[in-house]
């Protein structure tokens, strides 16, 4: 290996030398390299008040589309630590009464294994990276939109009852005039209930 | 002095000009500066030279193979990150290719190429990190700033394929997950320049310096037969002359295609260490230079015509409505961090193996296969089963040959994981290097030992 190291031996004039000689290039070309760089722009930023720009794949904290997630839990399992909550009531029509879709700041590691697996793609990873918060409680996030249900869900709602009301009622109708018809054709109560057993 | 109880370890004799001497214990650490990581070394110091060096391990301890257990095997890949936290990537790919070994899957050409580019770019940046961190501690300042300069811009060119700096997550099982960006040999050309520009003044500024070379010349020696059997391997085995590395010797990935050499010391001290590391981050980026240019290409573009880009939320719609023609052959976007994991870059980056990886959007809403193939990995017992068996699997890590032991009783998590961290074998000789040389000789020769907590003590 070449480079300089320490001669060994007594210290005659041939060494002294040596060590002068080593002692003013060492610092000869260290402050020629680190002079340079008086001149140049420092590539530092000032953090609160410059920000970085981040990558477009950056992996920052969640969004969720709450008008198109289907509440299938699937990010919740696929999130190796547990953090995320979800709470909903599925209604007729399938909508969603929303309880909670809270994320866990505290203990999420922004590793996105929640977001590919997500059949509708609607929880995504923004480029907002500062989270500071005062208490730790306050790190858990809530990223629903809306909570509960909207004027559009009660009338998405109110539309499935009564359609379910009416499919209901209808089948209510036609078993009516089947019997009467039945009821018609034969007089004899009894034999009609034997007839329906050996359906 | 009778009355007071001495410690046993300490030895008072009666010097010659009829001065007792004793020897002096020196507790190192756990925190202190120059013990990165959380360790501590327990001195017996005779003057200045070290008698004897106890050292204490394990206060990073996280339990990272008993993690590894109750998680799925594409859960445990953010843990993985935390093992060496500064070359994060090597760990996803060891960890991934294991688990493929034991599924017997190989993974396409391009998305091995990426795993070799991730690698050496990571291994740059843990080289850079623990040269500057020894200069640093050397009083090289200066280094210090400049290599974490570099690294910087690594890390830039991390986030611009993973989305994160140090918790990349990277790969999957059966992949990664996402193509590199399409225009990524440019930034990684200007990275590049900026690293060969300060390894060249680094070099300047410590590899003839007078203070750097007596400290780090014949400090920490340790012979090849010596670090074989301590089983030291990496940087640290090749700078005492044995030449072993595991791109060479047992090639994964498409390692074997690449030209590259592997620099190799003579002394074994800390000077070659860090002549080594210093020509390897030269040989990394040549690998990653030439991987940049061999790879396949990726995907060609969606035809404008047939191949139009749709939003996924519109394309979910669309399926809800059963009408599958309206987008079939479009692209789905979602959203940007999920950028390079549709359907035109999947084969290129993942295997076709449908038990293994998650289909693309566009299958998932297109057709019941995917949807079925999506559903039967994410839902509960459910999920990626290999058979049962065991395997080991070596990668060439940024400190030494990083093995992931993984057994599996065919259930959708690992019965066991075990990890081979490479700076535990070097952290075992340590009493070894340690002993006969002055204190101040400690500060170079852990620093040589690139010690890394999160892997040491997992
Ligand atoms: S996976 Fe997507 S659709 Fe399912 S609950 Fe989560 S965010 Fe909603
Ligand atoms: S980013 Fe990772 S840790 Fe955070 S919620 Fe998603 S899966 Fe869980």
């Amino acid at each position: 290996m070449n480079f300089t190291s320490t001669p060994t031996g007594p210290l005659g004039l041939s060494r002294w030398l040596r060590n002068i000689v080593d002692t003013v290039r060492t610092t000869v070309i260290g402050m020629s390299i680190t002079i340079k760089y008086f001149f140049t722009k420092p590539v530092t930023y000032e953090y609160p008040e410059q920000r970085m720009p981040v990558a477009p794949r950056y992996r920052g904290l969640h969004y969720l589309e709450q008008d198109i997630c289907i509440a299938c839990r699937v990010c919740e399992k696929a999130c190796p630590i547990d953090c995320i909550e979800i709470r909903f009531e599925r209604h007729p029509g399938n909508v969603n009464e929303w309880f909670e879709f809270s994320l866990d700041y505290n203990k999420c590691m922004h590793c996105e294994l929640c977001c590919y697996p997500c059949p509708v793609d609607c929880i995504h990873m923004g480029r907002e990276y500062s989270l500071v918060k005062y208490d730790r409680s306050e790190l858990i996030v809530d990223l629903m939109a809306w909570d509960g249900m909207r004027d559009k869900d009660h009338v998405t709602i109110q539309a499935a009852i009564d359609k379910k009301k009416k499919k209901a009622e209808e089948a209510a109708a036609k078993k009516a005039a089947q019997a009467a018809k039945a009821a018609a054709d034969e007089p004899s109560a009894e034999d009609e209930n034997e007839g329906e057993d050996e359906e | 002095m009778e009355t007071t109880p001495k410690p046993e370890t300490m030895t008072a004799e009666v010097h010659a000009s009829g001065l007792e001497t004793r020897d002096m214990l020196l507790n190192i650490g756990p925190a202190h500066p120059a013990m990165h990581g959380i360790i501590r070394i327990v001195a017996k110091l005779d003057g200045e030279q070290i008698e004897e060096a106890d050292v204490e391990i394990g206060y990073l301890h996280r339990g990272f193979e008993k993690m590894a257990e109750q998680v799925d095997y594409n859960g445990v890949m953010p843990y993985t990150d935390r093992l060496n936290y500064v070359s994060p990537l090597i760990n996803n790919v060891g960890y991934c290719m294991a688990v493929e070994k034991m599924l017997g899957i190989t993974v396409p050409e391009r998305c091995q190429y990426v795993r070799v580019i991730v690698s050496e770019i990571s291994r740059i940046t843990d080289h850079l990190t623990c040269v500057g961190a020894t200069a640093m501690e050397l009083g090289a300042f200066t280094v210090f700033l400049y290599m974490i300069k570099a690294r910087e811009f690594l890390w830039e060119l991390v986030e611009k394929v993973t989305g994160a700096r140090l918790t990349v997550s990277y790969c999957r099982v059966g992949g990664v997950k996402g193509d590199l960006p399409d225009d990524f040999a440019e930034p990684c050309k200007k990275a590049f320049a900026e690293t060969r520009k300060v390894l060249e003044e680094s070099d300047q500024l410590l590899t003839r310096n007078r203070i750097f070379t007596d400290r780090m010349a014949g400090t920490g020696v340790i012979s090849a037969e010596d670090a074989i059997s301590y089983g030291i391997t990496g940087p640290f085995l090749r700078a005492t002359g044995a030449d072993f590395d595991v791109r060479k010797d047992s090639p994964y990935a498409v390692y074997d295609r690449l030209d590259f050499d592997v620099p190799v010391g003579t002394t074994g001290d800390n000077m070659d260490r860090y002549l080594v590391r210093m020509e390897e981050m030269q040989q990394s980026m040549k690998i990653v230079e030439q991987a940049l240019r061999d790879m396949p290409p990726g995907p060609v573009l969606v035809n404008p015509e047939t191949g139009r880009e749709i939003p996924a939320a519109e394309m979910v719609d669309l399926a809800k409505m059963g009408d599958i023609n309206a987008f079939s052959g479009g692209c789905a976007v979602a959203g940007p961090t999920l950028e390079g994991s549709g359907r035109a870059h999947q084969p290129s980056i993942a295997t076709d193996e449908k038990r293994v990886f998650l289909p693309a959007k566009e299958d998932a809403y297109g057709n019941i296969e995917g949807l079925m193939n999506q559903f039967k990995l994410v839902m509960f017992g459910h999920g990626i089963r290999p058979p049962n068996g065991e395997v080991y699997f070596p990668v060439e890590g940024a400190n030494g040959e990083l093995g992931f032991y993984v057994v599996s009783d065919g259930a959708a998590h690992a019965y066991r994981v075990r990890v081979r961290p490479p700076c535990f074998a070097i952290m075992s000789a340590l009493e070894h290097m340690l002993t006969g040389d002055m204190i101040a000789d400690m500060i170079p020769t852990f620093g040589s030992v690139n010690m890394i907590g999160g892997e040491l003590d997992r």
